[in-house]
């Protein structure tokens, strides 16, 4: 089943004085369950095209269809709940609330949604148990590793069961080794509960643990398959 | 909506020294604001307590056209029940009757204009103080004797012992007329006085005017001025409309009322400048804590926050600083207040003798009314919510894509 179908969409930064063709005409699709790695060189348009995707930037033209439904035209207020409802997002950094617990962080988002606190309890549990930092849970944002508070952070963006997660450069802060352990908690999640994850990354060794690699350059898709290694 | 004031309380503490310096601006603005104001409104209240008393009472009956024209045909027949009712009234200090007419005073060669009061001698000292202003012989301790000031004796070359011939219009039109020996002569603070204050009994005012069973005024004297609406309220049924009219003494003193005002204003100007230094330092506060953190509270937009939520965020880190500060000002306050209600600032020198010549204490206490510790409480409240409004503004024009790509 397709979650996420794109069509001629372009992003243009500063149309008017020297235009910047960050995304520059995509078609494409992913499927439910897909583990996606966006890559490419700096300034390919990466992050653009996640932040279209996610609603976070609105396109200048063509269409995002998530489950069928168009969001290119939604309006601001509109599109921030409906990221709350359909999407996770892990960024590079400042992911948690400082003030908040692990626990608490993961658990602000299905708060958030008005999810009765037993479930909450349960499933937020859960995810930092599967995300091998449930003994993590009381602690804030500053006593945990950057690969700890990004495993939280991804906890969190599972939480609502979302339709699919977006990760821009998740592990670009993080030594090999946790961007390793981060990598194969998000593969696990992904087989454990279906969830559609698509993240960009510059890393040669992310990208070889993704099912699907799309390349970019120039704010379009040149490449796009199984990476090597698979 | 629990979450949000978790979120604020646990915002409020990460810079605890920021925090507490703003908080600390707020406690002492509130306490130093809180005491001015306890000061100017004791004044004001020991003014309008004590200066009524000596003048024209806090609320006053009179005839119905008396306010007026000041006349003895405007006079008002004495109503019994209703002064049994004042007299009853625990709120009545005392009532004071008086029969108050224009007349010519002549000895020998000399005459002048005086102003004629009839008065109660007992209620009369009550209220003015006149026993202790005598400087020669006794205040009113007969009828049918009159009682003037030091500059009127002099100015009919009069002493104790000599009659003065009284001489004016009574009630209706009649003429009234008499020959009082002057039985004492007093000095009073208030110069005008000594030159044309004539004091008799109202026994001999009736004699004299013809007026029997009438007054020109009644004023009530209250154990606290405030109390003057359930005055009002408690004689409203009883009291003749078509005869009587009652002022208060915000008709009866209108230069106090106004010296009161402006000084009033005044303070507030200063109370609201103090304030509005405090206001910066809140809005400071609230800049920083909002602007610090837009990395963190683009993220949460991003992830589904919604503006409005993180608004209410901040503003209720506006509103705790507000209360822990305001509050804390306000204990801190209150001992203080408490001292120099029961201990009063005394006056000493020539500001005290002024004060015992009014017959007035001559003392300062601040007040204790509630209300106005309330208002510092609802300022700072204020205050604070007007100064998070800018901040707000910062979050719903965060550009939050900006923020995440560190372009900002
Ligand atoms: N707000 C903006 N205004 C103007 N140009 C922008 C803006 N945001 C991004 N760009 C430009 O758009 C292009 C694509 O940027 P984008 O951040 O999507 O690239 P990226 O592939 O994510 O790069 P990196 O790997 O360095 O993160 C770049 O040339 C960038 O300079
Ligand atoms: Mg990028």
């Amino acid at each position: 089943m397709e979650v996420i179908k794109i069509r001629s969409l372009k992003k243009i930064y500063n149309p008017d004085t020297v235009p910047v063709h960050a995304v520059d005409g995509i078609d494409t699709e992913f499927q439910s369950g897909e583990f996606t790695a966006i890559v490419g060189p700096s300034g390919c348009g990466k992050t653009t095209f996640l932040n279209l995707v996610g609603g976070l930037e609105s396109p200048t033209e063509g269409e995002i269809f998530i489950n069928g439904e168009n969001i290119s035209h939604k309006k601001k207020s509109q599109m921030t709940d409906f990221r709350l409802h359909n999407i996770g997002f892990v960024f590079q950094a400042y992911n948690l609330i400082p003030v908040m617990s692990a626990y608490e962080n993961v658990a602000f988002i299905m708060e958030l949604l008005g999810r009765p606190q037993s479930e909450i309890k349960t499933r937020v549990m859960e995810l930092l148990d599967a995300m091998g930092v449930a003994d993590k849970a009381g602690q804030r944002p500053h006593q945990l590793s950057g690969g700890q508070q990004q495993r939280v952070a991804v906890a969190r963006a599972l939480a609502s069961k979302p339709k699919f997660i977006l990760a821009d450069e998740p592990t670009a802060n993080l030594d090999s080794h946790s961007t390793e352990t981060l990598l194969d908690l998000m593969l696990k999640m992904n087989e454990k509960e279906g969830t559609t994850i698509i993240f960009s990354t510059h890393d040669q060794r992310v990208m070889n643990k993704a099912r699907r690699l799309v390349q970019m350059d120039d704010g379009k898709i040149v490449g796009n398959g199984k990476p090597e290694a698979n | 909506m629990k979450k949000i004031f978790i979120l604020a309380w646990r915002n409020l503490w990460r810079n605890k020294k920021r925090t507490a310096i703003t908080l600390a601006s707020i406690t002492f603005a509130v306490i130093i604001a809180t005491f001015m104001r306890g000061m100017q409104l004791g004044s004001y209240e020991k003014m309008l307590n004590d200066a009524m008393r000596s003048t024209s009472g806090h609320l006053g009956i009179m005839g119905k056209d008396y306010w007026d024209d000041k006349s003895l045909i405007n006079s008002m027949p004495i109503d019994d029940e209703l002064g049994a009712i004042l007299e009853k009234n625990d709120l009545v200090q005392i009532t004071i009757p008086k029969i108050t007419s224009g007349c010519l005073a002549s000895f020998g060669d000399a005459t002048r204009g005086v102003m004629v009061l009839g008065v109660d001698p007992e209620k009369e000292d009550f209220q003015s103080g006149m026993k202790n202003k005598m400087l020669e012989g006794e205040f009113l301790n007969s009828d049918h004797s009159i009682v003037i000031g030091k500059d009127l004796a002099k100015y009919l070359k009069a002493g104790i012992g000599d009659s003065v011939v009284l001489l004016g219009q009574g009630y209706q039109g009649v003429t009234a007329a008499g020959l009082y020996p002057i039985t004492g002569i007093f000095s009073h603070p208030l110069g005008q006085l000594n030159k044309r204050v004539v004091y008799i009994t109202i026994p001999t005012a009736e004699e004299l005017f013809f007026m029997y069973g009438r007054l020109s005024s009644n004023s009530i004297i209250l154990h606290d001025y405030t109390d003057e609406d359930k005055i009002v309220e408690a004689i409203a049924e009883k009291l003749d409309t078509g005869l009587y009219e009652m002022k208060d003494w915000r008709v009866m003193n209108k230069e106090i009322l106004q010296g009161i005002e402006s000084d009033n204003f005044f303070g507030v100007i200063m109370i609201g400048i103090l304030y509005m230094v405090i206001g910066f330092g809140i809005f400071g506060t609230i800049l920083m804590m909002t602007m610090e953190r837009r990395k963190e509270f683009s993220v949460m937009i991003a992830i589904g926050m919604k503006r409005r939520k993180l608004l209410s965020v901040i503003i209720v880190e506006a509103v705790y600083m507000a209360i822990i500060g305001s509050i804390l000002g306000l204990i801190l306050a209150f001992p203080l207040v408490l001292f120099y209600h029961f201990n009063p600032i005394e006056f000493t020198g020539d500001t005290a003798e002024l004060y015992y010549q009014l017959n007035m204490e001559p003392i300062l206490p601040v007040s204790i009314k509630p209300g106005y510790m309330v208002s510092q409480f609802l300022v700072v409240l204020v205050l604070s919510l007007v100064a998070s409004t800018l901040p707000l503004n910062t979050i719903l024009k965060l550009d939050i894509v900006k923020v995440i790509r560190g372009r900002q």
